[in-house]
């Protein structure tokens, strides 16, 4: 458990964004994923929330790692992080007061959020804070981008806008399904099978450049 | 006896630093309440005063004063006459405490207005209680004096228990207000 060896906190870092993806790779942390991209502002506030607690959690459990019994670390995770969340949530009422009305209860609700506690037992709670600290700024990064992504795009098919200023002309009919519950659901799962067909489409090409028997997508699309 | 005590000093060690670090959390977080909340409440006050001009028709600034259904907010124009009433209540919605402002007429006998303070109902169904286009409806002054959810205030489908919920605070508030005028 006290080996420092794993990935470097360059690797922790860019893994974070895109490869391993908290949201598109590794389906975590789905409930504000959902449930707060009904417009980007939202989302964007969500994701700083998010990986300012991410942050330091991730650093504060780094520092207390040779001190964690294997019984008790979860609590101590859980403990740590809802102190940060408890903080965000008082800091947000007393500074950012519309965007925290706006959120309600998905703010406290970052407690429960995998993704922090997942980055806690399979990095802070085994690498230093440098690493601890890359790790959590990397994968902090690709959650923002997951929930901005969803954010732009239901709030531009469902309201026409972006960040509340119109952009699409007066005549779009509106779409409000997208910002409604099912929309977060529509707009997730064919962002999800976008990025797949794209990464398969990617492995295929670099496992088999002449794209003959790709696994799978069709070699057509694949090629272009 | 020795061995309970050997095992209550092994129970002691393995949580030491969970008890620490309830200790130092609490603490700080405490500290942070202490800091934060006068301001928080300084927030809601100002969304609550904002609101006031939208609630009384004419009214420009307001005081809080003490009434039988705990603060209220008195509304005056520019020459201090009385506008009206904004009185804050709650009601029980289905995810939670819904916090409401009511805008009454002088009289306090009809309802000039409803805002939704503060509500965590479902997103999207139960919270469309914030949707104007809903909460002017109580502007149209019932006839028997008390609104019926379906009839003078159409229920939101899919959140029934929100929207009673709304209606019968304002219902609430008409009643504990609309008892022998009393000055206040």
């Amino acid at each position: 458990m006290n080996s420092e060896s794993g990935p470097t906190p360059t690797e922790r870092f860019i893994n974070g964004i895109l490869p391993e993806n908290p949201v598109f790779r590794q389906l975590l942390g789905l409930c504000p994923v959902l449930a707060v991209t009904a417009s980007l502002a939202s989302a964007l506030t969500m994701s700083a929330a998010v990986l300012f607690v991410l942050l330091c959690a991730n650093v504060c459990i780094s520092l207390i790692r040779h001190l964690l019994r294997p019984h008790v670390r979860i609590v101590v995770f859980t403990l740590i992080i809802a102190g940060f969340v408890t903080l965000v949530d008082l800091l947000m009422g007393a500074f950012f007061y519309p965007m925290s009305k706006l959120l309600g209860p998905y703010l406290p609700l970052i407690i429960v959020n995998c993704i922090i506690i997942c980055r806690c037992e399979v990095c802070a709670s085994r690498q230093t804070p440098l690493h601890a600290a890359a790790d959590a700024i990397g994968q902090g990064l690709g959650f923002t981008l997951a929930l901005g992504a969803l954010g732009a795009v239901r709030e531009v098919l469902g309201a026409g806008s972006l960040l509340g200023h119109r952009v699409l002309p007066a005549a779009w009919p509106e779409q409000v399904v997208m910002i409604l519950p099912p929309g977060a659901f529509f707009a997730f799962g064919l962002l999800l099978a976008a990025l797949n067909a794209l990464r398969s489409a990617r492995t295929a090409r670099r496992l088999n450049p002449s794209p003959t028997e790709s696994l799978a997508w069709k070699p057509s699309e694949a090629s272009c | 006896m020795n061995a309970a005590l050997a095992k209550c000093k092994l129970h002691l060690k393995r949580s030491a630093l969970l008890l620490c670090l309830s200790l130092i959390i609490g603490v700080s977080l405490g500290a942070a309440d202490l800091l934060l909340s006068p301001r928080i409440l300084a927030n809601r006050e100002a969304e609550t005063t904002g609101q006031i001009p939208a609630l009384v028709p004419g009214s420009t600034h307001s005081r809080r004063q003490t009434s039988p259904a705990g603060d209220i907010h008195a509304a005056f124009n520019e020459t201090d006459a009385l506008q009206g009433w904004v009185l804050p209540v709650s009601g029980r919605g289905f995810a939670g405490p819904i916090e409401l402002l009511i805008g009454l007429t002088p009289a306090r006998e009809r309802v000039t207005g409803v805002y939704i303070l503060a509500q965590s109902e479902t997103p999207g169904l139960g919270s469309r209680i914030t949707s104007p286009t809903w909460l002017n409806e109580f502007k149209t002054r019932p006839e028997s004096g008390r609104y019926r959810l379906g009839r003078d205030i159409d229920g939101l489908s899919g959140a029934t228990i929100s929207s009673a919920a709304v209606v019968d605070a304002v219902n609430q508030a008409l009643d504990t207000l609309a008892k022998p005028q009393e000055a206040f």
